[in-house]
């Protein structure tokens, strides 16, 4: 299997052929593709203070762990989980 | 490694902002999505559409019909986590901004999102919460399968 990124969390298969790599966000948990594009460099959205990409969304600038909020949201001390 | 269930479901006439399917999370554990297929049955014809999946959390609706998740292992006991699929009557209440996967198909292709070991989308354990499959913008009514494989 052909690997877009190091550490792929996921992967695209179309009609049975794998097309893309995905990451996961660590504050959200989401995933989102990452973009062949050849030599291209790309930057990609980075949380300086847990080190890891992230998906860039305006909610998850600030840095907390999904595994921090799915404890807080199951406790009750937060309303949503996003 | 926990129990794996699958859940399978359609919607025979997809529009703009409505679920596919919808898996319902429980109070007494986490729900682990790691496979997904999205795919159409129909004749098939340039149509595409949009597909979120995405977080509920005030609730799961009024489905068309209830899915029952199935044991991947014949000896595991029934899944604490409920499942339902189109036509929704009423639809989850979705948390914004809460998408944790999003892509674009077309109508003859068959998507599928395979989770890495430690990638799988994590549901919290609530009885109100869970993730739903949302068709957006389709260019066309047409139909939809979908099968999720979670672990809990």
């Amino acid at each position: 299997m052909n690997s877009s990124v190091r550490r792929a969390k996921g992967s695209i298969i179309i009609d049975g052929r794998q097309v893309a790599d995905t990451l996961q966000c660590p504050h959200c948990g989401g995933h989102f593709q990452i973009i062949r594009a050849g030599r291209k460099q790309v930057n990609w959205p980075y949380c300086k203070n847990c080190g890891s990409l992230t998906c860039g969304l305006p909610k998850c600038h600030e840095c907390v762990p999904i595994e921090e909020k799915l404890d807080l949201y199951e406790l009750g001390k937060i309303s949503e989980l996003r | 490694m926990g129990r794996r269930y699958s859940i399978s479901g359609s919607d025979p006439s997809i529009a703009n902002n409505t679920t596919v399917m919808a898996l319902d999370s429980a109070a007494s554990v986490r729900p682990l999505v790691y496979d997904l297929v999205v795919s159409c049955r129909d004749t098939p014809a340039d149509q595409a559409s949009g597909y979120q999946l995405e977080r509920f959390a005030g609730g799961a609706g009024t489905s068309g019909s209830a899915v029952t998740p199935q044991a991947l292992d014949p000896s595991d006991p029934a899944s604490a986590c409920a499942a339902g699929q189109a036509t929704y009557t009423a639809e989850p209440t979705y948390t914004a901004n809460a998408t944790l996967l999003a892509f674009n198909l077309n109508q003859r292709a068959t998507f599928r999102w395979v989770a890495a070991p430690g990638g799988e989308l994590v549901l919290p354990a609530d009885d109100d919460g869970g993730l739903g499959i949302v068709a957006t913008s389709p260019t066309a009514s047409f139909s939809v399968d979908a099968m999720i494989h979670f672990e809990e």
